[in-house]
């Protein structure tokens, strides 16, 4: 399988009047072409801004990429130029948001918004663009499309909001497409229904996609490969039956354990990770999960442990995987 | 929509009504009377004048009189002049007022709008800071300073434009200047803090993620969407620069109607008041009617709640 999209050892930095906030400290994965890979990781863990850095959407006056290579194609797009990124953005990559009753311009006809990216990015002439928005529209399951496009923002519900925002991140085809929590903002019937559509039309049109959520349930459902985040840093990844089935890194095991499931009885009460993330203004030393961890060892609370490969497909970055390991730990691991 | 705008219409001409017949009242309850101070007037030639301008009959009959001749746009006679009405003084006064303040209305939008823009596409820097300085010794001199200020250096000492009255188009630059002055510094602040707010919108950055042009964003993302509060006052401002500032036109020497209302007053001429307020009300209601209008076809959203009403 091709890469598409490969980010390797990205570092992003904001500043702040308390100092400087490492959001990405070092995230490393890969998107190959026609899959979907979840992002999947606490509030506060750097999803959000490792999408946007893809898209080099983040603010500059108080945001710096500090190290990295984000190969699309294998162009680094974090050398490109400002001016190349536009005819990047919306067209070869696009981007779905979580919220979509703030997404779209309250000003403007649905219509336009969907075509105004297409016609900057395609050349196309205006009703040749009307008439592929009005196809779009079908396919994300609007009816009575053309009256649609003449209507504002404020005339949908927030489910077929997403909808015209997915319409409009598919408009130019694009080959990645990035969605950020796009059925957070939904409720949970309507939640399905989007994702089965973005499910679909990523088979329909064999483009990626990388979804960044909190349902792992979702991620089990219709992604390929998971990517697991902690504090600004990858921790796991790989594919969903291994993550799911073999969670190897304490904070995926704690993850996983913290899902509902139906066979629980009444009265047990829901796991939960104890403690909270490291403060990202003053990152420790070594393993940022070391002070909520089960199976922490005297190493982990100096040296931060590397991704490391357990099989072909599945990374971890967790000392317990180290071939120096103590066996007698890792057997200990067995037994959860 | 048309029903939106029957509606709008028929409430502005309520207010206005409602304004009349309350300037009417206040104006005759209010203590006085124009002809009581010339004391050497002899009993008789008194009891005439207010026989003439109809003073004697009961105030009903004199405000429903008085409404009747207004729905002519009949202002009613001046009591201090023999030979000139109160549509007369209009007629003279109020092309050179409308001139000037369309002028000076025109400079404030454009010159504002681009300050507020500036300011808030460079927040905290040097061109912000720039712009709203502009802006605070814009609202905080007093127009009368600025124009002295204006005719000191342009007109006296570099000689660049006429210091005074009003003839050619180049007489008219410096008072649009010292008129525009206060508007423009409004209009700079209400836009710059409108942009901030929309500036961190999402739909900017969904803008910004569709590829599309920073020059095509900040048109149709960013002005589009931060105009609308500037849009707002658009009316009342319009209305206060055309009906003509006094102090302006005092200094320059402009024959509009700004005197005409400050005039009426030291003579206690009630139909001049009278007909000025009423003029000022008119034309302030029928620029917030045509705002209003404007409005609905600025923001989608707000012709949802005119058509459920
Ligand atoms: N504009 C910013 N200025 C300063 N810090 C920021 C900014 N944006 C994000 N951060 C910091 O970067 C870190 C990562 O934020 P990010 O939004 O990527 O989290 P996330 O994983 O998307 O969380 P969530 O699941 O809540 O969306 C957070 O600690 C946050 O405080
Ligand atoms: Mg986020």
């Amino acid at each position: 399988m091709k890469k598409l999209l490969e980010i390797k050892d990205l570092k992003v930095n904001f500043h702040t009047y308390l100092g400087e906030v490492q959001a990405v400290r070092g995230v490393s994965f890969h998107v190959n072409q026609g899959e979907i890979v979840a992002l999947v990781g606490e509030s506060g863990c750097g999803k959000s801004v490792t999408a946007k850095s893809i898209m080099k959407l983040l603010p500059t006056a108080f945001s710096h990429y500090k190290s990295g290579e984000i190969l699309y194609h294998s162009m680094d797009l974090l050398k490109v130029q400002e001016k190349e990124m536009e005819t990047i953005r919306g067209n070869e990559i696009s981007m779905i948001f979580q919220d979509p009753m703030t997404s779209l311009n309250p000003t403007s006809k649905i219509g336009e918004q969907i075509i105004e990216g297409l016609m900057k990015h395609k050349k196309v002439s205006k009703s040749e663009a009307y008439r592929k928005a009005k196809e779009l529209l079908e396919l994300v399951g609007i009816p009575q499309p053309e009256k649609r496009m003449n209507q504002y923002p404020h005339e949908f519900s927030g489910g077929m909001r997403q909808r015209v925002v997915i319409a409009m991140a598919l408009v130019c085809e694009p080959q990645l497409i990035i969605a950020d929590e796009p059925t957070t903002a939904l409720d949970v019937t309507i939640q399905a229904q989007i994702l089965k559509l973005i499910k679909d039309l990523q088979f329909k049109l064999n483009t990626s996609v990388i979804l960044i959520t909190h349902d792992l349930g979702v991620v089990a459902e219709i992604c390929d490969r998971v990517v697991v985040m902690y504090a600004g840093e990858v921790v796991e990844s790989g594919k969903v039956e291994e993550i799911f089935a073999n969670p190897s890194h304490p904070y995926t095991k704690g993850l996983m354990k913290s899902v509902p499931r139906l066979d629980m009885s009444r009265n047990e009460s829901l796991y939960s990770i104890v403690g909270s993330p490291p403060n990202l203004l003053h990152p420790p030393n070594g393993c940022a999960f070391y002070s909520r961890c089960e199976y922490a060892m005297k190493v982990c609370q100096k040296h931060s442990p590397n991704l490391m490969e357990i099989n072909t497909t599945q990374q971890t970055a967790c000392w317990l995987y180290h071939p120096m390991a103590n066996p007698v730990e890792k057997e200990s691991m067995g037994g959860m | 929509m048309l029903k939106y705008i029957f509606k709008r219409f028929l409430w502005s001409i309520l207010t206005l009504w409602a304004v009349i017949t309350v300037t009417f009242m206040i104006m005759h309850f209010i203590p006085g009377d124009p002809f009581a101070r010339e004391g050497t007037m002899p009993e008789a030639v008194y009891k005439n004048l207010n026989e003439h301008y109809h003073l004697d009959q009961p105030l009903f009959i004199q405000y429903t009189r008085y409404l009747t001749s207004l729905i002519q746009f009949d202002f009613g006679p001046s009591l201090k002049s023999n030979t000139m009405t109160v549509n007369d003084f209009i007629k003279q006064g109020f092309p050179v007022s409308l001139h000037l303040g369309t002028q000076a209305i025109l400079l404030a939008v454009v010159l504002g709008m681009i300050l507020g823009v500036v300011a808030a596409y460079n927040r905290n820097k040097w061109q912000d800071y720039l712009s709203m300085i502009l802006a605070i010794v814009g609202i905080s001199v007093p127009s009368f300073i600025m124009a002295t200020f204006l005719i000191n250096f342009f007109a006296v000492k570099w000689g660049i434009f006429p210091v005074a009255t009003w003839k050619s188009w180049a007489h008219t630059v410096l008072p649009t200047i010292a008129l525009s002055m206060m508007p423009m510094a409004f209009i700079a602040r209400l836009m710059r803090s409108s942009m901030l707010e929309v500036l961190s919108q999402d739909y900017m950055i969904t803008a910004k993620a569709k590829g599309l042009k920073g020059k095509f964003i900040l048109i149709h993302y960013a002005i589009k969407n931060a105009i609308l509060p500037v849009v707002t006052v658009l009316g009342i401002l319009t209305a206060n620069l055309i009906t003509g500032s006094f102090i302006i036109e005092s200094i320059f020497g402009i024959p509009g109607i700004g005197e005409l209302f400050v005039k009426g007053i030291f003579n206690r001429d009630y139909p001049v008041i009278l007909g000025s307020t009423v003029f000022y009300s008119m034309i302030l209601i029928f620029l917030i009617f045509i705002i209003d209008i404007a409005y609905t076809w600025l923001d989608p959203r707000i012709k949802v709640i005119g058509e459920n009403n």
